[in-house]
């Protein structure tokens, strides 16, 4: 299958404002990492899931591949157009967005048709009203809006959060876009309509061919969505591969601590401790520790890692990848 | 004689001339040392029945009916002044939902710790200082957070610190509204390790507030389902996660996407629950329940027990009298 997008050593890096007296002492700018070095693809219809803890620019990141905002370095190509100048113009249209906050992400005070008309009239397309109303219907139709002019002239404050996810998502798919980056889609939402999200949003892949970017913390859900996943840790990947390697066959300590860290609702829980290989909080990402970034919490750390910064390895096995000194002795002892 | 005994309690609000039945007759016992697990979607009623408790409703919100005994002594009727002296905190107190914004910025931590101490107890402020400061080691934190700001302190470190409030005046009871729900999923987990310690190492309740089923798995003895202002579900946390009886807890528990184990197709229940200014007749959860009868939308369901499981539901009874 051909990529849809590639990403190739990007980074963005905000600058932090200085004080005045820092400015005439001189000291020089800082920066906030937020996405220091990362290369990935997403092929046609594939649904990757970029994980990691808030502060880990898996935002950042979403935002620099539908280009609202631009790296600082790097190639971002999308179906095989550079993702600068003119060429931002066709991603745009191609590429959409669903966010984490359903009753923030949809003005207030347009009704359901005007929300999902925006993109339309933005982008010219269907000038002709009535067209443009039918093109709606169909949008809300697929995301189960049902009768779809029951909603039209509704109100998001007449919605339950469920529905106006659904209509965030009728929103990105009236284009007929062929990626969607989903940012934390369902962690706002009720534990009984998560499942009916992810559910939607799995069929409306298949049906569309759609590809997504599905951006959480939230590891479980991803087994669900996702055919691939990428653990992000200070602005870096730090594992990739299909759902099933990354998550049964962890080689990373860190995605073995998040995988650990999820309570699962199992009686025998309450009679024990949560087995937790790190310690600590994440650092800040202005001055991010030497050498693996995530030595200073890793029980594995051993002297090189305070030193020299792993690579991701280049297809490790079957697609699977990791940045790690240790590795090769993590998946040894596994596999004993 | 049970630690905390909540019977019938109702506890309405009024919004724009309305009544919201949000708490509707809910009945419940724990035991001393026992945790409480209270789970449901958004608008159940468990925030709402965790500030019952604490006598914190807001000016619009009030206990209509029903008995809160703790220690057999009854807090639905003291009043505001002597519940303030001698129940809030010392006997139950609250670790308050969002850490980020829970502490007061222009104070130090020691400050804000020693403040119930000083309110409650004449001692002075050197062994204020001395028993803060061994809350905080209790709660895994370094002595010399006394001196800090808020801002000084990451997410993690910041609910350790409200912990170590909800603890200062030793009390038997402390409600958790989710606790966590701001926390990235390793401090969640340092921090459930952290509520673990206590309730073993000082026989601690607490009671858990949160729409997570797996985080209550973690803590709770037991574990009560609510709907729609009303206790659908109770038992021990085995009855209710190995055997669910009630169709909600049912639903709910297949919903949870789990990391482990086999992967099966999640379940969802279609819908949204009741708007409570008028509620559904019968049983609240038959416009969206999967095995729903007849009976179900007149009659309000019995409640059935076996061992220790309550469960609200026509589905049992029905079988019973047959």
């Amino acid at each position: 299958m051909k990529n849809l997008a590639v990403v190739k050593n990007v980074t963005k890096w905000f600058p932090i404002r200085r004080s005045i007296t820092d400015f005439l002492r001189g000291r020089p700018l800082k920066y906030v990492k937020a996405v220091d070095g990362i290369s990935f693809n997403i092929k046609d219809n594939e649904i990757l899931a970029l994980v990691g803890e808030s502060g880990c620019g898996k935002t950042t990141m979403g935002k620099l591949l539908l280009g609202s905002i631009l790296r600082d370095s790097g190639i971002i190509s999308f179906d095989g157009v550079a993702l600068s100048g003119t060429g931002l113009e066709s991603v745009r249209r191609q590429a959409q967005m669903i966010l984490q906050d359903p009753y923030s992400s949809i003005n207030p005070r347009f009704k359901v048709s005007d929300v999902v008309a925006e993109p339309l009239i933005v982008h010219k397309v269907a000038p002709d009203k009535a067209q443009r109303l039918e093109k709606i219907e169909t949008a809300l139709n697929e995301v189960k809006l049902t009768p779809a002019a029951d909603f039209l002239d509704r109100f998001p404050h007449m919605l339950s959060g469920g529905q106006k996810q659904r209509v965030a998502i009728a929103r990105a798919l009236v284009l007929r876009p062929k990626l969607i980056v989903a940012d934390e889609p369902v962690s706002m939402l009720d534990l009984s309509i998560r499942a009916e999200i992810l559910e939607l949003m799995l069929s409306l892949s298949k049906k569309f061919r759609i590809a997504y970017l599905y951006i959480t913390h939230d590891l479980s859900t991803v087994r669900y969505i996702a055919d691939r996943v990428a653990v992000m840790y200070l602005g870096k990947i730090v594992e990739i591969g299909t759902v099933d390697e990354v998550l049964q066959r962890s080689l990373h300590p860190y995605t073995k601590a998040l995988i650990d860290a999820v309570p699962q609702p199992d009686p025998k829980n309450r009679l024990r401790e949560i087995k937790l290989g790190v310690t600590g909080d994440i650092p800040s990402s202005v001055n991010i520790p030497s050498g693996c970034r995530f030595h200073t919490r890793c029980p594995y750390s051993t002297e090189i890692c305070e030193t020299v910064e792993p690579i991701l390895t280049d297809d490790l096995r079957k697609g699977h990848n990791v940045a790690c000194h240790h590795a090769e002795k993590i998946w040894r002892n596994s596999a004993r | 004689m049970p630690l905390l005994d909540v019977e019938d309690l109702q506890t309405y609000y009024t919004a724009r001339g309305d009544v919201v039945k949000a708490v509707d007759g809910v009945s419940f016992q724990i035991e001393k040392g026992e945790s409480l697990g209270i789970a449901g979607e958004s608008g159940c009623g468990k925030t709402t029945l965790g500030l019952s408790l604490m006598k914190l409703l807001p000016p619009n919100g009030w206990v209509s009916g029903g008995k809160i005994r703790i220690d057999g002594q009854d807090i639905a009727t003291m009043n505001e002044n002597r519940f303030r002296k001698e129940v809030r905190w010392r006997k139950i107190s609250t670790i308050f939902q969002g850490a980020m914004s829970a502490l007061n910025p222009v104070y130090t931590i020691g400050h804000q710790l020693e403040e119930p101490l000083l309110y409650h107890q004449k001692i002075s402020k050197k062994d204020a200082e001395s028993k803060s400061i061994d809350v905080l080691k209790s709660v895994g934190m370094n002595k010399d957070v006394f001196h800090r700001y808020p801002h000084e302190l990451s997410g993690g470190m910041k609910q350790r610190v409200i912990i170590a409030m909800a603890l200062i005046l030793n009390p038997k009871i402390v409600i958790a509204d989710e606790p966590t729900t701001a926390l990235d999923v390793i401090v969640q987990a340092q921090v459930i390790n952290l509520l673990k310690k206590l309730k073993r190492e000082q026989g601690l309740s607490i009671i858990l507030i949160t729409h997570d089923l797996g985080l209550i798995s973690e803590i709770a003895d037991k574990v009560g389902i609510m709907y729609a202002g009303r206790m659908v579900e109770f038992g021990s946390l085995e009855e209710v996660y190995n055997s669910p009886k009630h169709p909600y807890t049912d639903k709910l528990l297949k919903s949870v996407p789990r990391l482990k184990g086999r992967k099966r197709k999640l379940e969802f229940i279609p819908g949204t629950p009741p708007d409570l200014t008028n509620p559904p007749t019968g049983c609240r959860f038959h416009p969206r329940c999967h095995k729903v009868m007849e009976i179900c939308s007149r009659q309000d369901p019995p409640t059935i027990i076996q061992n220790t499981q309550k469960t609200a539901c026509w589905l049992y009874a029905k079988r019973s009298e047959s």
